[in-house]
């Protein structure tokens, strides 16, 4: 069966472009215009994705996902302007997936639905948790805790590595700063944020060939981290 | 009797000095004190007399001395008790020593009676005279302490420039006058309470003390400690009354448990008038500016306005021809031609969508004339993601990025230094041939971090240069370029400002426009 789309917008013409789009693909699309409906069409229908715009007019967004993680754990793209950088970690930090700066391009919003499924399937089916991931010509062996590029070991700290698999393990999602200092040092303090960046640094040092420009792991500005779907 | 009474609180007053915790205790030694120096002076002028005895000198001079005793009791001692005292005091130590039968409160002659009586009267009298004469002085010393004070107040409080500065002065010279912690509150131009200074340890945060001040704000009267509301409170709180109503609240906070006397009420009263005044003065001031800010932000919006509906439209009437095109002849268009058409219409609408970006970071700049969220940001992260963001646009131009090797830090608001740089990335892009490399280098340059933009184009013309960070000033361009709204480089300048930092424009000698700006590495 195709994966189900719950598509939250009260712009129509935003809805129905989307609409337009997700058709093209093996998808099935649901529509709601408020926060009420998704709520409603969350719990009838049980979609495989929420695409929710953080405008609504009947209710704040971030409610509507506070309000969706109180019984369901339905992945959720959040879509927010630019400059509504804080909205957008609220919307992490509260239980959204991912989300999608307006405007967007078609090819980025199918791209996030795709990671948001993939991440998706392992859930369910959880068997033994893969021994090794690979992107480009980065490899980590989770069972020997080796990280290689290009063949050749390269040594991290405990804090590099556990930021590496961390952003590995949900490759293709943003990750909240916030939220990575949390799972690192366990407390989050506001220097941390900074001894979180400059572990980035390091671990940026030791696997792409210029920081400036990085292939593996993107900065999100103001939100956090995201390692690259596939290099 | 009950102005004497008055006079002699007034006088307690005259030194501001810090009162005893416990102002019983403060009375009794003063009262013990005062007793002393009576009996002291009394003895003394029994063991004078005697003197004057064994000389034989005739009794008239025992009387003056006598009385001269009792005129210094009351100059140096507190109240009209120890005066009235002092004179029947000597009086019996006169019976007492010099009358026959000598040790003894008997007398032979018959015209002592009237002696004793003329004495206790003349002692007293002239008793009463010293004793009115020097609170009369004190009270003038007090009158000229409190016009002193008042007129230092005035003084200081001429000397500021604002509000905050006002407040603090105030509340420094109260609370060196009182030795209290004081807090000065004072309205903005909103007419909420929302301005305060505290000279001192901030003891007025307690419900009681917020629901206090708040009272006496609204009603106009005094309440809190040693008043009749609330009054158990820590701090005792005035209203500063002006002509147009309350503008905000003293308080006062003395050590506990005294209070302030009714007359050093009355004398804050006076403190709270003249400030008052001083606040008027700054609101006056405050209104104009605010007045003038609004017509500067009004002007504003109208260029603003003027400007991107035109430039709106050009896009727009683009987009609406080629998608009209589109629907009404959409069979009789080749593919290859339905395509140009749409391809038009993509590039004009992010067009428009980096013109939006622009005019609302700008809005968000101005209106809100809110300082940046600085934190500490990694310098690779924010080039990166500029890089990245214009790198589609960028087409033929290589980006080379040149940064130190070592991690470095900048405090920033990241978004907003991002939009800085992908605006001079993008003008880079803009106004330089197809092909040409653009270079982004930063370096620290203590106390600053310098961030450098280094296109290879034909360079800014000379008299272009001046006015490149003006708002809505475009470049005179290459026919067919597209004209911007003349918003990027503006909003760069404010952006880079709000941050502490400056920016500018110049040509390289060896050909090609160069865009700097720098951000404080510290704060």
């Amino acid at each position: 069966m195709n994966p189900l789309v719950l598509i939250v917008e009260d712009e129509k013409t935003i809805r129905r472009f989307i609409r337009v789009a997700l058709d093209t693909q093996p998808y099935t699309c649901l529509e709601a215009q408020d926060g009420m409906g998704a709520l409603a069409m969350t719990a009838s229908h049980k979609p495989d994705v929420v695409v929710l715009d953080l405008g609504l007019p009947d209710m704040d967004g971030l409610d509507v996902i506070r309000k969706l993680r109180e019984w369901s754990d339905v992945p959720i793209l959040v879509v927010s302007a630019r400059g509504h950088e804080r909205e957008k970690v609220e919307a992490l930090d509260a239980g959204a997936d991912d989300y999608l700066t307006k405007p967007f391009g078609i090819a980025e919003l199918l791209a996030r639905i795709r990671v948001i499924l993939r991440h998706r399937v392992p859930k369910q089916d959880e068997g033994a948790p893969a021994a090794t991931f690979a992107i480009g010509a980065l490899k980590i062996d989770y069972e020997k805790r080796r990280v290689t590029l290009q063949g050749e070991e390269i040594h991290l700290t405990p804090t590099e590595y556990r930021l590496l698999t961390l952003l590995a393990s949900q490759h293709g999602k943003v990750l909240t700063h916030r939220y990575l200092v949390k799972e690192i040092w366990g407390e989050v303090t506001a220097d941390d944020t900074q001894s979180l960046r400059v572990s980035m640094a390091n671990l940026r040092r030791k696997i792409e060939q210029n920081p400036a420009q990085p292939k593996y792991i993107i900065t999100e500005v103001g939100v956090g981290y995201r390692m690259v779907e596939d290099a | 009797m009950k102005k004497a009474i008055l006079f002699t609180r007034q006088e307690e007053d005259l030194d501001f000095q810090p009162t005893d915790a416990n102002p019983a205790q403060t009375r009794a030694i003063r009262s013990l004190k005062s007793l002393g120096a009576m009996t002291a002076v009394i003895a003394v002028a029994t063991l004078l007399c005697i003197l004057f005895r064994r000389l034989g000198f005739t009794e008239s001079n025992y009387i003056m001395t006598y009385n001269l005793g009792v005129v210094l009791v009351a100059y140096i001692t507190h109240g009209y008790w120890y005066c009235f005292a002092a004179s029947f005091l000597s009086m019996l130590t006169y019976n007492f020593f010099f009358t026959m039968p000598y040790y003894t409160l008997m007398t032979y002659s018959p015209e002592y009676p009237v002696t004793f009586i003329s004495m206790l009267l003349s002692a007293l009298l002239a008793g009463t005279l010293t004793m009115r004469a020097r609170q009369e002085s004190a009270r003038a010393e007090n009158r000229e302490k409190r016009v002193q004070i008042l007129y230092q107040l005035e003084k200081n409080l001429l000397s500021v420039h604002s509000k905050p500065q006002l407040l603090m002065v105030a509340a420094k010279d109260i609370s060196g006058l009182f030795h209290a912690s004081v807090l000065l509150t004072a309205t903005d131009l909103d007419g909420a309470l929302s301005m305060r200074h505290v000279a001192g340890k901030d003891c007025f945060q307690g419900e009681r003390d917020k629901a206090a001040i708040q009272e006496t704000f609204q009603s106009g009267m005094a309440s809190g400690a040693g008043g009749e509301l609330f009054s158990d409170c820590e701090a005792y709180y005035l209203p500063i009354v002006g002509s147009s109503g309350v503008l905000g609240v003293i308080g006062i906070a003395l050590a506990q448990p005294v209070h302030l006397s009714e007359s050093q009420k009355v004398f804050t009263d006076a403190i709270a008038a003249q400030i008052a005044l001083g606040l008027e003065r700054e609101r006056l001031y405050e209104k104009q500016q605010r007045a003038k800010l609004e017509i500067e932000r009004e002007r504003l919006r109208s260029d603003l306005l003027r400007s991107v509906s035109h430039d709106l439209r050009t896009p727009l009437t683009g987009v609406l021809g080629s998608i009209g095109t589109l629907l009404d002849h959409y069979d009789a268009l080749s593919d290859p031609m339905r395509l140009e058409l749409l391809t038009g219409v993509y590039s004009e609408a992010e067009w428009l969508s980096t013109l939006v970006e622009n005019v609302l970071s700008l809005t968000r700049l101005e209106s809100d004339h809110v300082k940046p969220v600085k934190q500490g940001e990694a310098v690779e992260e924010i080039v990166a993601e500029s890089v990245s963001r214009v790198q589609r646009l960028a087409g033929q131009h290589p980006i080379h990025i040149d940064i130190p090797q070592e991690l470095m830090m900048v405090p920033m608001d990241g978004t907003l230094i991002e939009q800085v740089l992908v605006n001079l990335l993008d003008n880079a892009i803009h106004h330089t041939p197809e092909g040409s490399a653009i270079r982004i280098r930063v370096y620290p340059e203590p106390p600053n971090a310098v961030f450098e933009v280094r296109d290879q184009g034909n360079g800014i013309a000379a008299e272009d240069l001046p006015m490149l960070f003006n708002r809505f000033f475009t470049r005179r361009t290459v026919p067919g370029e597209r004209k911007g709204v003349g918003l990027g480089l503006s909003i760069c300048k404010s952006i880079v400002e709000a941050h502490g930092g400056s920016i500018s424009a110049q040509n390289d000698p060896s050909g090609g426009a160069v865009f700097r700006f720098t951000l404080p590495l510290e704060g």
